[in-house]
């Protein structure tokens, strides 16, 4: 079987005890980001039980508008993703450019609606600092703080996200991905679909702090 | 291997817009103390949806889980450690 072979390195012994411990090699990568962003998500929780109020007014300066569109694209995009690495497995390879290159265009919208929103909080005196909005009190900058940290953070995790993908697509489009060899494409899926859950907890807890007053 | 249909991930797809949208329209209404936790519970089914069925780790092996599950495992120790600290600080 040469061509089994070739995909197979020596260290292994089948196509699926490899890419089992690519899988598994994924995870691990992961468990450090999931305790990356935890670390963030739980300086955010200390601050918003000592300043609750500031963190509530705070919150009522984000944007919600363009947060939502930014989730539906998300989420969109992560449906996207699935469909390709499905297509991948079903040896459907036309099918695999074209939904990848959606992922990547939902994913570059993310960032521009981004890039807006950035410029109107900038715009808005939403950045700590001598420029910070003197109408907010003064711990409001801490919950800013934690807002441009982790969204900056999550906006990089999704570019490094979407160079991963213009990789896999072009490797798609030469043919590389079969039913029998798709595994960096699901590992790169793995990656867009932990970014993508990071945004749904983001949402919630830097744009919907107290709206209903 | 058993895997996800293009059915299960357009139902997962819908499962998640809605809850978005509950969670949004929940935030505009006054339900005292409920309010924070029913929007977080939703944002916790909504990472269940995605790691079950876009990540397909329902559909993976048992070791795998572990892994996964490892992560979410050492985060609940960075948390329980620091809070305990920080949330019994009577000084403050």
């Amino acid at each position: 079987m040469p061509e089994q072979k070739s995909i197979v390195a020596e260290q292994f012994d089948t196509a699926e005890q490899q890419s089992e411990a690519a899988h598994l090699g994924m995870w691990t990568f992961l468990a450090t980001e999931v305790l990356f962003f935890g670390g963030l998500f739980l300086a955010y929780l200390v601050y918003r039980h000592f300043y609750f109020d500031a963190f509530a007014a705070a919150s009522r300066h984000t944007n919600v508008l363009f947060g939502t569109i930014n989730s539906i694209i998300l989420l969109t995009s992560s449906l996207t993703m699935a469909l390709a690495v499905f297509s991948a497995a079903e040896n459907y390879r036309r099918s695999v450019t074209r939904w990848l290159s959606l992922t990547l265009l939902l994913g570059a919208a993310f960032l521009v609606v981004k890039g807006f929103e950035y410029h109107k909080d900038i715009a808005g005196h939403l950045v700590p600092g001598p420029t910070f909005d003197p109408a907010l009190p003064s711990q409001a900058q801490i919950f800013f703080w934690l807002y441009w940290t982790m969204t900056g953070l999550h906006a990089l995790h999704l570019l490094i996200g979407l160079a991963l993908l213009t990789v896999m697509f072009f490797l798609a489009r030469r043919g590389t991905f079969s039913a029998n060899y798709h595994t960096p494409l699901t590992l790169a899926g793995l990656y867009w679909h932990f970014v993508d859950v990071v945004w749904l907890f983001l949402f919630p807890l830097l744009y919907l702090v107290q709206r209903h007053s | 291997m058993n895997r996800p249909t293009k059915k299960i991930f357009v139902l997962t797809w819908l499962a998640l817009v809605v809850m978005h949208f509950t969670i949004l329209g929940s935030a505009y209404l006054d339900l005292k103390s409920f309010g924070t936790p029913i929007i977080l519970v939703l944002a916790v089914v909504q990472m269940f949806l995605i790691l079950l069925y876009f990540m397909e780790v329902r559909y993976t092996a048992r070791l795998v889980w572990i892994f996964a599950g490892a992560g979410f495992f050492w985060l609940l120790i960075q948390w329980t450690l620091t809070l305990s600290d920080y949330l019994m600080r009577q000084w403050h």
